[in-house]
Protein backbone atom coordinates (compact mmCIF):
# COMPACT_ATOMS: atom_id res chain seq x y z
CA UNK A 1 0.00 0.00 0.00
CA UNK A 2 1.47 3.13 -0.93
CA UNK A 3 0.10 6.25 1.26
CA UNK A 4 3.55 8.11 1.35
CA UNK A 5 2.78 11.51 2.35
CA UNK A 6 5.87 13.08 0.50
CA UNK A 7 9.48 12.59 1.69
CA UNK A 8 10.62 13.80 5.50
CA UNK A 9 13.78 15.40 6.39
CA UNK A 10 17.08 15.10 5.63
CA UNK A 11 15.90 10.93 4.42
CA UNK A 12 19.26 10.66 2.29
CA UNK A 13 22.07 8.26 2.63
CA UNK A 14 25.38 8.68 2.72
CA UNK A 15 28.01 6.16 1.76
CA UNK A 16 32.09 6.11 1.47
CA UNK A 17 32.57 4.78 -2.09
CA UNK A 18 34.99 2.02 -2.01
CA UNK A 19 38.67 2.88 -3.70
CA UNK A 20 39.31 -0.21 -5.72
CA UNK A 21 37.70 -0.87 -9.49
CA UNK A 22 38.31 -3.09 -11.76
CA UNK A 23 39.28 -2.15 -15.22
CA UNK A 24 36.23 -0.32 -17.36
CA UNK A 25 35.92 -0.60 -21.09
CA UNK A 26 37.20 2.24 -22.86
CA UNK A 27 33.85 2.48 -24.17
CA UNK A 28 32.09 2.17 -20.83
CA UNK A 29 34.89 4.61 -19.04
CA UNK A 30 32.64 7.77 -19.33
CA UNK A 31 29.99 6.19 -17.00
CA UNK A 32 32.66 5.08 -14.56
CA UNK A 33 33.01 8.78 -12.58
CA UNK A 34 33.34 7.07 -9.46
CA UNK A 35 36.70 7.36 -8.56
CA UNK A 36 37.92 10.67 -6.68
CA UNK A 37 39.92 12.65 -9.65
CA UNK A 38 42.62 13.44 -7.28
CA UNK A 39 44.73 10.57 -6.21
CA UNK A 40 44.32 10.44 -1.92
CA UNK A 41 41.35 13.25 -1.94
CA UNK A 42 38.61 12.22 0.03
CA UNK A 43 35.71 10.95 -2.33
CA UNK A 44 32.21 12.89 -1.12
CA UNK A 45 29.86 10.39 -0.33
CA UNK A 46 27.10 8.99 -2.37
CA UNK A 47 23.71 10.28 -1.25
CA UNK A 48 20.64 7.80 -2.58
CA UNK A 49 17.14 8.68 -2.01
CA UNK A 50 14.97 7.62 0.41
CA UNK A 51 13.48 4.44 -1.40
CA UNK A 52 16.99 3.60 -2.28
CA UNK A 53 17.31 3.92 1.63
CA UNK A 54 14.69 1.95 2.35
CA UNK A 55 15.54 -0.96 0.18
CA UNK A 56 18.64 -1.62 0.89
CA UNK A 57 17.84 -1.80 4.57
CA UNK A 58 15.19 -4.22 3.74
CA UNK A 59 18.35 -6.28 2.30
CA UNK A 60 19.86 -6.09 5.86
CA UNK A 61 22.68 -3.02 5.22
CA UNK A 62 22.60 -1.78 8.39
CA UNK A 63 23.86 1.43 7.30
CA UNK A 64 21.11 2.19 5.66
CA UNK A 65 19.17 1.50 8.19
CA UNK A 66 21.11 3.63 10.32
CA UNK A 67 20.31 6.83 8.15
CA UNK A 68 16.39 5.77 8.28
CA UNK A 69 16.75 6.53 12.20
CA UNK A 70 18.94 9.18 12.28
CA UNK A 71 16.32 10.71 10.01
CA UNK A 72 13.38 9.75 11.73
CA UNK A 73 14.13 9.53 15.20
CA UNK A 74 13.25 13.45 15.82
CA UNK A 75 9.83 13.27 14.42
CA UNK A 76 8.95 9.65 16.15
CA UNK A 77 10.03 10.96 19.31
CA UNK A 78 7.91 14.65 19.28
CA UNK A 79 5.07 12.24 17.98
CA UNK A 80 5.93 9.28 20.97
CA UNK A 81 6.01 13.10 23.29
CA UNK A 82 2.52 14.65 22.14
CA UNK A 83 0.76 11.23 22.64
CA UNK A 84 2.41 10.44 26.17
CA UNK A 85 3.20 13.35 27.38
CA UNK A 86 6.59 11.89 29.46
CA UNK A 87 9.98 11.83 27.95
CA UNK A 88 11.18 8.79 28.92
CA UNK A 89 8.07 6.64 27.65
CA UNK A 90 8.33 8.77 24.41
CA UNK A 91 12.16 7.89 23.92
CA UNK A 92 11.51 3.71 24.91
CA UNK A 93 8.21 3.69 22.20
CA UNK A 94 10.55 5.09 19.29
CA UNK A 95 13.27 2.65 20.28
CA UNK A 96 11.03 -0.26 20.58
CA UNK A 97 9.30 1.43 17.12
CA UNK A 98 13.14 1.17 15.23
CA UNK A 99 13.59 -2.50 16.17
CA UNK A 100 10.25 -3.67 15.40
CA UNK A 101 10.90 -1.58 11.83
CA UNK A 102 14.13 -3.68 11.34
CA UNK A 103 12.28 -6.65 11.87
CA UNK A 104 9.98 -5.92 9.76
CA UNK A 105 11.24 -3.65 7.24
CA UNK A 106 11.50 -7.15 4.34
CA UNK A 107 7.61 -7.23 4.34
CA UNK A 108 7.48 -4.09 3.51
CA UNK A 109 6.55 -4.14 -0.03
CA UNK A 110 6.80 -0.10 -1.71
CA UNK A 111 9.63 1.30 0.02
CA UNK A 112 8.11 4.87 -0.98
CA UNK A 113 5.45 4.27 1.55
CA UNK A 114 8.18 4.00 4.80
CA UNK A 115 7.75 7.20 5.96
CA UNK A 116 3.71 6.11 6.39
CA UNK A 117 5.06 2.64 7.73
CA UNK A 118 6.91 3.96 10.20
CA UNK A 119 4.09 6.50 11.70
CA UNK A 120 1.86 3.80 11.43
CA UNK A 121 4.59 1.40 14.12
CA UNK A 122 5.27 4.07 16.10
CA UNK A 123 1.30 5.65 16.30
CA UNK A 124 0.24 1.95 17.04
CA UNK A 125 2.68 1.59 19.70
CA UNK A 126 1.75 4.55 21.31
CA UNK A 127 -1.69 4.01 21.23
CA UNK A 128 -0.92 0.74 23.12
CA UNK A 129 0.84 2.28 25.82
CA UNK A 130 -2.03 4.47 26.54
CA UNK A 131 -4.33 1.36 26.44
CA UNK A 132 -2.28 -0.33 29.13
CA UNK A 133 -1.73 2.59 31.28
CA UNK A 134 -5.32 3.48 31.45
CA UNK A 135 -5.52 0.03 32.73
CA UNK A 136 -3.57 0.50 34.83
CA UNK A 137 -4.35 3.52 36.27
CA UNK A 138 -8.01 3.61 36.53
CA UNK A 139 -8.50 5.41 39.31
CA UNK A 140 -5.21 7.01 39.92
CA UNK A 141 -4.22 10.24 37.56
CA UNK A 142 -0.50 9.48 36.39
CA UNK A 143 -0.18 12.72 36.20
CA UNK A 144 1.94 13.76 32.84
CA UNK A 145 4.65 15.12 32.41
CA UNK A 146 3.78 18.86 31.28
CA UNK A 147 6.58 20.59 30.02
CA UNK A 148 5.76 23.87 31.79
CA UNK A 149 9.53 24.59 32.35
CA UNK A 150 11.49 27.00 30.18
CA UNK A 151 12.32 26.01 26.72
CA UNK A 152 14.18 26.83 23.93
CA UNK A 153 13.06 30.23 21.89
CA UNK A 154 12.40 29.29 18.37
CA UNK A 155 14.08 31.92 15.81
CA UNK A 156 11.93 34.50 14.78
CA UNK A 157 10.25 34.65 18.31
CA UNK A 158 8.93 37.78 19.43
CA UNK A 159 11.44 39.52 21.70
CA UNK A 160 8.55 41.34 23.41
CA UNK A 161 8.29 39.88 26.99
CA UNK A 162 4.32 40.25 27.53
CA UNK A 163 3.84 38.59 24.10
CA UNK A 164 5.73 36.23 25.17
CA UNK A 165 4.42 35.17 28.13
CA UNK A 166 0.99 35.50 26.13
CA UNK A 167 2.45 33.71 23.69
CA UNK A 168 4.16 30.54 25.84
CA UNK A 169 0.92 30.48 28.06
CA UNK A 170 -1.36 30.00 25.11
CA UNK A 171 1.55 26.38 24.06
CA UNK A 172 0.77 25.53 27.95
CA UNK A 173 -2.51 25.90 27.65
CA UNK A 174 -3.17 23.57 24.20
CA UNK A 175 -0.63 21.16 25.45
CA UNK A 176 -2.43 20.63 28.75
CA UNK A 177 -6.05 20.31 26.76
CA UNK A 178 -4.47 18.29 24.03
CA UNK A 179 -3.39 15.55 26.53
CA UNK A 180 -6.86 15.42 27.89
CA UNK A 181 -8.04 14.43 24.82
CA UNK A 182 -8.99 10.23 23.57
CA UNK A 183 -5.77 8.85 22.84
CA UNK A 184 -7.77 7.97 19.44
CA UNK A 185 -8.20 12.08 18.34
CA UNK A 186 -5.07 12.98 19.65
CA UNK A 187 -3.55 10.81 17.56
CA UNK A 188 -4.78 11.86 14.76
CA UNK A 189 -4.67 15.73 15.18
CA UNK A 190 -0.95 15.14 15.93
CA UNK A 191 -0.39 13.68 13.18
CA UNK A 192 -2.18 16.00 10.90
CA UNK A 193 -1.43 19.30 12.32
CA UNK A 194 1.98 18.40 13.85
CA UNK A 195 3.19 16.18 11.19
CA UNK A 196 1.36 17.25 8.05
CA UNK A 197 0.24 13.52 7.70
CA UNK A 198 -2.86 13.50 4.97
CA UNK A 199 -6.25 11.89 6.13
CA UNK A 200 -5.20 8.68 4.02
CA UNK A 201 -1.89 8.60 5.57
CA UNK A 202 -3.68 8.79 9.21
CA UNK A 203 -6.21 6.44 8.33
CA UNK A 204 -3.08 4.03 7.62
CA UNK A 205 -1.63 4.35 10.70
CA UNK A 206 -4.37 4.33 12.95
CA UNK A 207 -6.01 1.39 10.97
CA UNK A 208 -9.71 3.37 10.19
CA UNK A 209 -11.30 4.47 7.46
CA UNK A 210 -10.94 7.79 6.26
CA UNK A 211 -14.19 9.42 7.50
CA UNK A 212 -13.45 8.17 10.98
CA UNK A 213 -9.99 10.16 10.72
CA UNK A 214 -11.50 13.60 9.21
CA UNK A 215 -14.78 13.60 12.10
CA UNK A 216 -11.60 12.50 15.05
CA UNK A 217 -10.26 15.79 13.77
CA UNK A 218 -12.86 17.62 13.61
CA UNK A 219 -13.95 16.80 16.99
CA UNK A 220 -10.18 17.67 18.44
CA UNK A 221 -10.56 20.75 17.05
CA UNK A 222 -13.57 21.63 18.64
CA UNK A 223 -12.27 20.25 22.13
CA UNK A 224 -9.02 22.26 21.75
CA UNK A 225 -10.42 25.31 20.54
CA UNK A 226 -13.01 25.17 23.47
CA UNK A 227 -10.67 24.47 26.24
CA UNK A 228 -8.53 27.34 24.73
CA UNK A 229 -11.69 29.98 24.72
CA UNK A 230 -12.15 28.71 28.66
CA UNK A 231 -8.46 29.08 29.08
CA UNK A 232 -8.74 32.14 28.27
CA UNK B 1 -18.23 29.56 23.03
CA UNK B 2 -18.07 31.15 20.13
CA UNK B 3 -17.82 28.05 18.05
CA UNK B 4 -21.27 26.68 19.33
CA UNK B 5 -22.85 29.87 16.56
CA UNK B 6 -24.85 33.07 17.61
CA UNK B 7 -27.33 32.65 14.95
CA UNK B 8 -30.80 31.57 16.70
CA UNK B 9 -32.11 28.12 15.11
CA UNK B 10 -29.91 27.18 13.12
CA UNK B 11 -30.41 24.91 10.53
CA UNK B 12 -28.27 21.94 11.59
CA UNK B 13 -28.22 22.57 15.15
CA UNK B 14 -27.15 18.63 15.66
CA UNK B 15 -24.13 18.98 13.77
CA UNK B 16 -21.01 20.17 15.83
CA UNK B 17 -18.64 20.57 13.27
CA UNK B 18 -21.14 23.54 11.51
CA UNK B 19 -21.44 26.99 12.36
CA UNK B 20 -24.90 28.98 12.96
CA UNK B 21 -24.47 30.43 9.52
CA UNK B 22 -24.51 26.88 8.13
CA UNK B 23 -20.82 26.37 7.54
CA UNK B 24 -18.58 24.20 8.30
CA UNK B 25 -15.54 24.71 10.82
CA UNK B 26 -13.41 23.06 8.55
CA UNK B 27 -14.07 25.58 5.74
CA UNK B 28 -13.14 28.58 8.62
CA UNK B 29 -10.25 26.30 9.60
CA UNK B 30 -8.61 25.83 6.53
CA UNK B 31 -9.18 29.86 5.76
CA UNK B 32 -7.42 30.57 8.96
CA UNK B 33 -4.43 31.97 8.50
CA UNK B 34 -6.04 33.87 4.57
CA UNK B 35 -8.03 37.47 5.58
CA UNK B 36 -11.27 36.65 5.72
CA UNK B 37 -13.87 36.57 2.57
CA UNK B 38 -16.56 39.03 2.52
CA UNK B 39 -18.99 36.44 4.29
CA UNK B 40 -16.24 36.50 7.04
CA UNK B 41 -16.32 39.84 7.04
CA UNK B 42 -19.88 39.98 7.85
CA UNK B 43 -21.05 37.21 9.88
CA UNK B 44 -20.44 36.96 14.13
CA UNK B 45 -19.96 33.71 13.86
CA UNK B 46 -17.27 33.12 11.60
CA UNK B 47 -15.70 35.98 12.81
CA UNK B 48 -15.80 34.58 16.27
CA UNK B 49 -14.70 31.11 14.76
CA UNK B 50 -12.10 33.09 13.23
CA UNK B 51 -10.99 34.16 16.49
CA UNK B 52 -10.50 30.92 18.52
CA UNK B 53 -9.38 28.84 15.52
CA UNK B 54 -6.97 31.49 15.33
CA UNK B 55 -5.36 31.22 19.09
CA UNK B 56 -5.09 27.50 18.36
CA UNK B 57 -3.20 27.84 14.88
CA UNK B 58 -1.24 30.02 16.32
CA UNK B 59 -0.44 28.16 19.78
CA UNK B 60 -0.25 25.02 17.40
CA UNK B 61 2.47 25.69 15.13
CA UNK B 62 4.25 27.40 18.42
CA UNK B 63 4.04 24.10 19.85
CA UNK B 64 5.79 22.60 16.98
CA UNK B 65 8.51 25.00 16.58
CA UNK B 66 8.98 24.46 20.30
CA UNK B 67 9.10 20.84 20.13
CA UNK B 68 11.95 20.66 16.83
CA UNK B 69 14.31 22.78 19.01
CA UNK B 70 13.60 21.32 21.99
CA UNK B 71 17.45 18.77 22.10
CA UNK B 72 15.40 16.68 24.90
CA UNK B 73 13.12 15.42 22.24
CA UNK B 74 15.95 13.66 20.67
CA UNK B 75 17.00 10.35 20.84
CA UNK B 76 20.00 10.07 22.85
CA UNK B 77 23.32 8.51 21.18
CA UNK B 78 23.09 5.96 23.90
CA UNK B 79 19.11 5.06 22.52
CA UNK B 80 20.22 5.22 18.76
CA UNK B 81 23.87 2.85 19.60
CA UNK B 82 21.24 0.77 21.47
CA UNK B 83 18.69 0.21 18.36
CA UNK B 84 21.45 -0.38 16.09
CA UNK B 85 23.93 -2.78 18.45
CA UNK B 86 20.43 -4.91 18.32
CA UNK B 87 20.15 -4.70 14.38
CA UNK B 88 23.41 -5.75 13.62
CA UNK B 89 22.75 -9.06 16.07
CA UNK B 90 19.78 -9.57 14.21
CA UNK B 91 21.28 -9.00 10.49
CA UNK B 92 19.45 -11.32 8.18
CA UNK B 93 22.68 -13.70 6.53
CA UNK B 94 19.67 -15.06 4.02
CA UNK B 95 20.18 -18.67 2.39
CA UNK B 96 23.71 -20.09 1.99
CA UNK B 97 25.04 -20.17 -1.35
CA UNK B 98 27.71 -23.41 -2.09
CA UNK B 99 30.43 -22.01 -3.68
CA UNK B 100 31.23 -24.81 -5.72
CA UNK B 101 28.41 -26.00 -8.10
CA UNK B 102 26.68 -28.93 -6.53
CA UNK B 103 26.50 -32.28 -8.50
CA UNK B 104 23.56 -34.61 -8.13
CA UNK B 105 23.98 -37.59 -5.70
CA UNK B 106 27.73 -36.24 -4.73
CA UNK B 107 28.25 -35.89 -0.93
CA UNK B 108 30.82 -34.37 1.26
CA UNK B 109 32.22 -31.10 2.50
CA UNK B 110 30.34 -27.51 1.90
CA UNK B 111 31.75 -24.49 1.32
CA UNK B 112 29.47 -21.58 1.27
CA UNK B 113 28.88 -17.87 1.26
CA UNK B 114 25.50 -16.11 2.75
CA UNK B 115 23.27 -14.36 0.74
CA UNK B 116 24.02 -11.43 2.63
CA UNK B 117 27.72 -11.20 2.06
CA UNK B 118 27.03 -11.53 -2.07
CA UNK B 119 24.33 -8.80 -1.21
CA UNK B 120 26.93 -6.41 0.69
CA UNK B 121 29.18 -7.00 -2.49
CA UNK B 122 26.45 -6.14 -5.32
CA UNK B 123 26.14 -2.99 -3.36
CA UNK B 124 29.50 -1.80 -2.53
CA UNK B 125 30.50 -2.45 -6.06
CA UNK B 126 27.37 -0.63 -7.40
CA UNK B 127 28.30 2.13 -5.82
CA UNK B 128 31.44 2.61 -7.74
CA UNK B 129 29.06 3.47 -10.60
CA UNK B 130 27.92 6.93 -10.77
CA UNK B 131 24.01 7.31 -12.18
CA UNK B 132 22.44 4.37 -10.58
CA UNK B 133 21.41 3.54 -7.36
CA UNK B 134 21.29 0.09 -6.48
CA UNK B 135 18.07 -1.35 -4.51
CA UNK B 136 17.27 -4.85 -3.29
CA UNK B 137 19.52 -7.93 -4.97
CA UNK B 138 18.68 -11.33 -4.45
CA UNK B 139 20.92 -14.41 -5.05
CA UNK B 140 20.16 -18.06 -6.42
CA UNK B 141 22.35 -21.26 -7.56
CA UNK B 142 21.72 -21.57 -10.83
CA UNK B 143 19.97 -24.64 -11.96
CA UNK B 144 22.49 -27.56 -13.25
CA UNK B 145 22.01 -28.01 -16.76
CA UNK B 146 23.00 -31.65 -18.04
CA UNK B 147 22.38 -31.01 -21.26
CA UNK B 148 25.01 -28.00 -21.02
CA UNK B 149 28.41 -29.39 -22.15
CA UNK B 150 30.50 -27.44 -20.28
CA UNK B 151 28.82 -27.73 -17.16
CA UNK B 152 30.83 -29.91 -14.62
CA UNK B 153 28.28 -32.54 -14.23
CA UNK B 154 28.46 -35.95 -11.85
CA UNK B 155 30.26 -37.98 -14.98
CA UNK B 156 32.91 -35.79 -15.82
CA UNK B 157 34.68 -35.26 -12.76
CA UNK B 158 37.07 -37.53 -11.34
CA UNK B 159 37.46 -37.68 -7.79
CA UNK B 160 39.85 -35.80 -6.05
CA UNK B 161 40.05 -33.33 -9.33
CA UNK B 162 38.79 -29.44 -8.02
CA UNK B 163 35.09 -28.94 -8.16
CA UNK B 164 33.60 -25.92 -10.49
CA UNK B 165 32.85 -22.46 -9.40
CA UNK B 166 29.18 -21.99 -8.56
CA UNK B 167 27.14 -20.76 -10.75
CA UNK B 168 24.54 -18.25 -9.62
CA UNK B 169 21.89 -16.15 -10.90
CA UNK B 170 21.82 -12.59 -9.41
CA UNK B 171 18.42 -10.58 -9.60
CA UNK B 172 18.85 -7.01 -8.86
CA UNK B 173 16.78 -3.41 -8.45
CA UNK B 174 18.08 -0.12 -9.75
CA UNK B 175 17.29 3.30 -9.83
CA UNK B 176 18.57 5.09 -12.42
CA UNK B 177 19.27 9.36 -12.22
CA UNK B 178 17.44 11.03 -14.98
CA UNK B 179 18.72 10.84 -18.58
CA UNK B 180 21.05 7.85 -17.87
CA UNK B 181 22.05 6.18 -20.87
CA UNK B 182 20.48 2.74 -19.65
CA UNK B 183 22.06 -0.28 -21.56
CA UNK B 184 25.72 1.26 -21.32
CA UNK B 185 24.93 1.69 -17.71
CA UNK B 186 23.63 -1.67 -16.92
CA UNK B 187 26.14 -3.08 -19.32
CA UNK B 188 28.62 -1.64 -17.05
CA UNK B 189 27.11 -2.56 -13.90
CA UNK B 190 26.60 -6.33 -15.20
CA UNK B 191 30.27 -6.59 -15.84
CA UNK B 192 31.68 -5.09 -12.40
CA UNK B 193 29.15 -7.08 -10.68
CA UNK B 194 30.15 -10.04 -12.42
CA UNK B 195 34.17 -9.39 -12.21
CA UNK B 196 33.60 -8.71 -8.38
CA UNK B 197 32.06 -11.48 -7.63
CA UNK B 198 34.28 -13.76 -9.45
CA UNK B 199 37.63 -12.08 -7.91
CA UNK B 200 36.02 -11.60 -4.30
CA UNK B 201 33.89 -14.60 -3.79
CA UNK B 202 34.92 -17.38 -6.56
CA UNK B 203 31.72 -17.43 -7.79
CA UNK B 204 30.82 -17.38 -11.22
CA UNK B 205 27.86 -15.24 -11.79
CA UNK B 206 26.63 -16.37 -15.09
CA UNK B 207 22.82 -14.24 -15.33
CA UNK B 208 22.45 -11.14 -14.13
CA UNK B 209 19.30 -9.55 -14.02
CA UNK B 210 18.96 -5.62 -13.70
CA UNK B 211 15.39 -4.14 -12.81
CA UNK B 212 15.30 -0.59 -13.12
CA UNK B 213 12.74 0.04 -11.14
CA UNK B 214 12.65 4.22 -10.51
CA UNK B 215 14.53 7.27 -11.83
CA UNK B 216 15.89 8.60 -8.85
CA UNK B 217 16.25 12.79 -8.39
CA UNK B 218 18.99 13.29 -6.06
Amino acid sequence: MNCATGTGPGQEYHRDPLSSVPAVPAALADFAVSSSPVAGAPSPPRVFSEATTVARAQDGDTDAFEQLVRSYEADLFRLGFRMLSDRGEAQDAVQDTFVLAWRRLPSLLDPEAFRAWIYQLMTRRCLNILRVRVRRHTSVSSGPDFELEARPVPAGSTTDPAATAQTNAMQDCLTAVLATLPPDQRACWVLHEMHELTYPAIAYAIGVPVSTVRGRIARARLQLAKGMTAWR
Amino acid sequence: MALTGTTPTPPSQTDPNRLGCGRSIDDVWARVDLPPDPHEQACPDCQAARHDLGDLAAATRGVVAADKADPALRLNPGAITGILEIARAEVRRGRRIPMEQPRPGAAGDELTVSEQTLANLIRRTSDEIDGLEARRSAVALSKYDPLNEGAPGPETRQPGTLAAPAEITVDLRISVAPNAAIRALTRLLRDRVRTAIDREVGITATVINITVLDIHHV
